[in-house]
């Protein structure tokens, strides 16, 4: 059968990536493990902590970057977060989400704070939402269509962008979404759904996009 | 606007199961499908961005940070807040 998505470049790639659903499946297993160790580093293991720290520092960093654009910030928060982690891992377990969802919780709490401390500054942060120095694209290998769709994300507000990158860059279950924002499923669903909408009036808005785009 | 959001959560159920059926699930949706597809397409584009392994701190980072949170981690529970 056809893939309906099928096309040139951007809906064309990524096939031989795993699906989301596995991702989802993945988190899942992951929290199960998750909820033994953080069992064992919650009684001081210190060994424990770290295999905790080891699977998630680099998704920690991947979401914070893809949320603040800027590498330096993104390892400042990073480190925030697992710092804070460490304070409150023994309440963990009462949560029932996986790991990874409760560290990206304390992200968004940290990244809140952080946007209120800026708003209360008078000197705006270099590089924050303006041009970027180092964005996620570029920090690896430029690529031309992600570079476009990048720019798109960027350039939504602070929750839409959240949402995008909750949902399709870590692969969080609308539930895992919800929790991490502190919001309904239902209201979940919405803010996706608009988030991408307006993601595709950006992108219509550019060359490639249009070409990608008046493709479907 | 509540059916094209029903619409493309329903759909996006489909592709995160690997999209064999996407096309069926489209049928049932017909009247949004070139919207769907569209948004379907840039939640693909979105994904790989997502599964890229390349983006990640530095290894001197990786290694100071664990080595400063193992040095940190208490011997007994404490109280701690999660950032709120």
């Amino acid at each position: 059968m056809n893939d309906p998505l099928a096309g040139p470049g951007l809906l064309g790639r990524g096939d031989d990536s795993p699906g989301q659903g596995q991702l989802v499946q993945d988190l899942r297993l992951a929290s199960l493990e998750d909820e033994i160790v953080v069992d064992r580093a919650t009684a001081g293991d210190r060994e424990a902590f770290g295999e905790l720290y080891d699977r998630c520092v680099r998704r920690v960093f991947r979401h914070v970057l893809y949320m603040v654009n800027d590498v330096d910030l993104a390892e400042d928060l990073t480190e925030q977060t697992f710092l804070r982690a460490l304070e409150a891992i023994h309440r963990y377990e009462r949560r029932g989400v996986p790991f990874l969802a409760w560290l990206l919780r304390i992200v968004r709490n940290l990244y809140l704070n952080d946007q209120r401390v800026q708003r209360n500054n008078s000197s705006i942060r270099k590089n924050w939402d303006g041009g970027i120095v180092v964005s996620p694209e570029s920090y690896c290998e430029a690529k031309l269509d992600g570079e476009e769709v990048w720019r798109a994300v960027r350039a939504l507000d602070g929750d839409q962008r959240q949402v995008i990158v909750l949902r399709f860059m870590d692969g969080l279950s609308y539930a895992d979404v919800a929790r991490v924002l502190g919001k309904s499923v239902g209201a979940v669903r919405v803010a996706q759904y608009r988030a991408l909408r307006a993601l595709r009036r950006r992108l219509e808005d550019s060359d490639l996009g249009r070409y990608y785009l008046s493709s479907s | 606007m509540a059916d094209i959001i029903s619409a493309l959560a329903d759909c996006l159920e489909v592709l995160e199961e690997g999209g064999d059926e996407l096309e069926a699930r489209l049928r049932k949706h017909e009247r949004y499908r070139q919207e769907l597809v569209a948004l379907l397409g840039i939640v693909k584009e979105l994904k790989v961005m997502g599964q890229d392994e390349e983006l990640s701190p530095s290894d001197e980072f990786l290694k100071d940070l664990k080595a400063r949170l193992l040095r940190e981690l208490p011997t007994t529970p404490q109280r701690g807040g999660d950032g709120e």
